[in-house]
């Protein structure tokens, strides 16, 4: 994978073009330049899709530039002024750790050294040597309620610790796939912890 | 019209005008850092905050549009501490580094700092660090020291239509900046220099050169173009430093192309400084006496029509008129201000006029360019077009070769034949023109350097006539000259008298005795090989390496001088400082070699020259402002319009930093050819 | 104790005096901590012993 040096090249493949002609066509014309976030966006998919890593290199902005008629450097300001494009080359595995208030209150500095345990990644924004494993830090991404949480490419993993960060990560290193999204201890949705409190039938209705 | 009261004065004022604009409608000064004038409003500094009546949190002044009975407060407590806030926390990331930094003394931020800084920093943490990219030859960047306004971004895209610059990341880790590393591609950059309020963005030629305060500043007319753009000449002792633009709405507003602001070092290089003779094929320094015997000697041995004299581009006024006085007691009918060899009809001033007015591009609704490209020899005028064109129902068609002039133009043909075909409406854009309320022409001055120079002026002209351009209140039909004497010495009559022979005739061997001044445009090859050649300018360029004569002349910097603008408009420009050496004002130099020749000019003094001028040429009496012509009922100029060739239009010049002996000179603008156009470079090499 | 004061400072300049709700947002939070639980902040500032490194505060 050869992914740390710039493309010479960057075209729409088949799928992306389908992909793209819907996204322009959902905005008005002469409006087509709302579409540069969903354009990057199958770009960066593109490229996960082609080279195993998820990333919009800037000939690709430029692609997107001149689809929508817009100046390239609007592009990378978008490009680079949102943390869900990667404008360098990541892992098969981006790992993304929000070390927000409530995160890192409920434990994610253990989550953050799990993962450099298990990677051998030394810091936020490298990447493993066997090219693996990204690891950045994120914000917040809203699910705070079960902090603490690493979002993996597009899923969250939720309720992490220590020793669970590991096993997570030891089973993708082992070449399985992702798991199944979600709680880690089996929680449902947003639910409390402590099993159901609310609705349980045992409360007169308020009158 | 919307009714405020700012302080307790009412003030009316325009309905969306912002509430920043009603403070100053009432004289009252709202400090600012990102809001300017000519720029989009960004309302990101937030130093212009107010309170308004009603409004529970101070308001960003110049994001406020007006209402009706609005009560507005510039100064009070809470706004004067909301000030002081974001003033400290503008400067938390700022490096504070003032006295290092080449726009302490004309800094904003140092200025507003005064009144809504405190004196100490209380920020002890670390502050951000921020890369220094390369912007190319003209703008040194240090962006530590940037506030995010932002106007750097909006000037790009809006005024120069290169939209290049961006802001990447965001929050602390937001950078300004091209994102690719790349050279400005903007013949404007230099006007980020002024525009940046803070020290990130500062000249780089001028870097460490002088603090604002050491220098002298003298109001002047650049010449670099013929758009006569308003400048101040900053100087220290005998050294002009830099040139600044000066604000004229009607003519450059506050911008400034860069190779008028970037020359001034070609002005210290390969500066004549001493007359020069030429012996045994030689060039040796001489005397003024000893120039000025040589000269009377051969003139006077040479039969009058046997004399001939070439102007120059960046010749004042006054110097021609003492020439073409002297010729003329001489009794010599040749004279021409045309080197370019262009031969068309001059005799009305509507002819050779940008008659719509810079400003009166805004009015237009349709345009077509007839073999020009304004983007390089006009960049201040093809910013205005473009001001136009972004204010939308604007088209404009482009007869010559196709270039980006930064807004889209309809390539109608390469050669004059495209006139034809809008004539006789066989292409598409003669309906636009049909359709335009008050469409104009620009016909470059270049395009009529050809055999069929004549033909095509009476072509434009007469598309100018059949497509309304030409009426009671508008006058549509305009030359773009590139040469700044050029209007002016057409408006003297610098040109062949009865008898008299144009320029390419003098080269030809017409005349025994060639006198240049300051013409290095010209092919000095052409130059016969017994034609005696005095040369009187200010640097040694292709002419002067000819030359059997050197007069040394002053610079436009270095003289009093008039110069008239594409427009017509007569504009002075002062003396900065003293020309170097042995070198004289040109309108002295002829005075004492008239005097020499006993033919003496009647005037003694600057003033009287001037004076006389204006007698003679009653345009001249009016300085700064134009009369703007009409357009009805004049006749067609000589030529016949059907006469046109085929052939295409070429680029007037091969790139647009390097056109004059001026610039030719100054090692910046070399750099900027190697930067932009890396071909020509290696090829000058 | 002077970083307390100078935060609490620091909060006036921003509530209420931005656009954005973030601004108050940002600002309250510490305001309402030091309203409620000065004391308490302070006596942990005071006992606090620097053994290990210390923690990143909040943002
Ligand atoms: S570089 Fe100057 S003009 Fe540009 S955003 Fe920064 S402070 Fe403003
Ligand atoms: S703080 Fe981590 S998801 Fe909100
Ligand atoms: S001048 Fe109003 S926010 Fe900057």
């Amino acid at each position: 994978m050869n992914a740390n040096i710039e493309p010479t090249d960057f075209v729409f493949d088949a799928a992306a073009e389908a992909a793209v002609a819907k996204a322009i066509a959902r905005y008005p014309a002469g409006k087509q330049a709302s579409a540069v976030m969903a354009l990057l966006d199958i770009a960066q998919r593109q490229m996960e899709r082609l080279t195993g890593t998820a990333w919009v290199p800037r000939l690709a902005m430029d692609v997107v530039a001149q689809r929508l008629g817009i100046a390239p450097a609007r592009v990378y300001e978008i490009a680079t002024f949102y943390t869900m494009y990667n404008t360098k080359p990541v892992g098969k595995y981006h790992l993304q750790v929000c070390t927000t208030t409530p995160c890192w209150l409920r434990g994610s500095d253990e989550v953050v050294s799990s993962c450099k345990k298990v990677t051998g990644i030394e810091g936020f924004g490298q990447t493993s040597a066997d090219g693996l494993f990204t690891m950045t830090e994120v914000e917040c991404l809203g699910g705070c309620v079960n902090a603490p949480i690493l979002q993996i490419n597009d899923d969250y993993y939720e309720d992490l610790d220590a020793a669970r960060t590991e096993a997570l990560l030891n089973e993708l290193k082992s070449g399985a796939p992702l798991p199944p999204a979600g709680s880690s201890i089996g929680r449902q949705a947003s639910a409390p912890v402590t099993n159901q409190t609310a609705l349980l039938n045992n409360t007169k209705p308020v009158e | 019209m919307a009714k405020v009261t700012v302080d307790g004065i009412e003030v009316e004022i325009a309905n969306g005008s912002s509430v920043l604009q009603a403070a100053e409608a009432a004289g009252k000064e709202i400090p600012r850092f990102c809001y300017h004038e000519r720029l989009s409003v960004a309302g990101n500094c937030r130093m212009c905050l107010v309170e308004i009546e009603k409004v529970p949190k101070p308001v960003a002044s110049c994001g406020q549009p007006v209402a009706d009975g609005m009560v507005i407060f510039t100064d009070t407590e809470n706004v004067r501490k909301s000030r002081r806030g974001v003033m400290e926390f503008l400067l938390i990331n700022h490096p504070l580094d003032c006295p290092i930094c080449d726009q302490g003394g004309e800094c904003d931020l140092q200025d507003e700092a005064v009144s809504y800084g405190r004196d100490t920093s209380r920020y002890e943490e670390g502050k951000r660090a921020a890369a220094q990219p390369d912007w190319g030859p003209l703008v040194k960047t240090t962006m530590t020291r940037c506030i995010h306004c932002t106007r750097c971004i909006r000037f790009s895209t809006e005024i120069a239509g290169v939209p290049e610059l961006g802001a990447t990341m965001r929050g602390e880790n937001m950078q300004v900046g091209t994102y690719v590393d790349k050279a400005l591609s903007s013949e404007l950059s230099g006007n980020l220099i002024d525009l940046c309020p803070v020290g990130a963005l500062t000249s780089k030629p001028y870097a460490y050169t002088a603090r604002s305060w050491e220098l002298r500043k003298t109001d002047s007319v650049d010449v670099l173009d013929a758009v006569g753009a308003n400048i101040r000449i900053d100087a220290r002792g005998a050294e002009v430093l830099r040139i600044l633009p000066r604000l004229n709405d009607d003519v450059n507003e506050e911008w400034l192309g860069d190779k008028s602001r970037f020359s001034v070092d070609g002005l210290k290089r390969r500066r004549l400084d001493r007359p020069w003779l030429r012996e045994n094929g030689k060039l040796r320094a001489a005397s003024w006496e000893e120039v000025f015997a040589g000269v009377t000697n051969k003139i006077k041995a040479s039969k009058p029509e046997r004399l001939g004299a070439i102007a120059g581009d960046l010749v004042d006024v006054e110097s021609m008129l003492a020439l073409k006085e002297m010729f003329t007691s001489l009794g010599s009918p040749n004279l021409d201000c045309r080197q370019d060899g262009a031969v068309f009809d001059a005799s009305q001033r509507g002819f050779y006029l940008f008659n719509t007015t810079i400003a009166g591009i805004e009015e237009a609704d349709a345009l077509v360019i007839i073999g020009s490209n304004p983007r390089h020899e006009a960049p201040v005028l093809n910013a205005r077009i473009r001001k136009r064109w972004l204010a939308g129902h604007f088209e404009a068609g482009l007869i010559g070769v196709p270039h980006d002039l930064t807004y889209p133009t309809t390539h109608i043909g390469s050669g004059p034949d495209a006139i034809t075909a809008l004539l006789d409406g066989t292409h598409p854009f003669a309906e636009v023109l049909k359709a335009a309320k008050k469409p104009m022409l620009i016909l470059g001055a270049g395009a009529l350097a050809r055999p069929d120079g004549a033909a095509i002026h009476a072509a434009a002209w007469k598309l100018a006539a059949q497509f309304n351009m030409l009426n009671d209140d508008w006058h549509g039909f305009n030359v773009l000259h590139h040469a700044a004497a050029r209007t002016g010495a057409l408006d003297i009559g610098f040109l062949p008298g009865p008898g008299g022979k144009p320029t390419a005739q003098m080269l030809a061997g017409g005349v025994d005795i060639l006198w240049l001044l300051g013409a290095d445009a010209l092919d000095t090859q052409a130059i016969g090989a017994d034609t005696f050649v005095i040369y009187q300018g200010h640097h040694g360029d292709a002419a002067a390496a000819r030359a059997d004569v050197i007069l040394p002349g002053a610079a436009y910097t270095e003289k009093d001088g008039t110069y008239v603008n594409t427009e017509g408009r007569v504009q002075q420009g002062f003396l900065a400082v003293k020309p170097p050496g042995d070198a004289r004002e040109d309108w002295r130099i002829l005075r004492a070699i008239s005097a020499y020749m006993g033919h003496a000019l009647r005037y003694d003094t600057f003033q009287e020259l001037r004076a006389h001028l204006a007698q003679t040429y009653p345009a001249f009496a009016l300085t700064g402002e134009l009369r703007r012509l009409a357009g009805a009922n004049l006749a067609a100029p000589a030529g016949d319009p059907a006469a046109v060739s085929a052939a295409p239009f070429e680029p007037v010049f091969d790139n647009y930093y390097q056109t004059d002996p001026i610039s030719r000179a100054s090692p910046t603008m070399a750099a900027c050819v190697e930067a932009h156009y890396p071909n020509l470079a290696e090829a000058a090499q | 104790m002077t970083d307390i004061a100078l935060m609490e400072q620091v909060t006036t300049q921003v509530a209420g005096h931005t656009i954005c709700a973030f601004g108050d947002a940002a600002a309250w939070p510490i305001q309402g901590l030091m309203r409620a639980f000065r004391p308490l902040v302070e006596q942990r500032a005071t006992d606090y012993k620097p053994a290990q490194p210390l923690a990143q505060a909040a943002e």
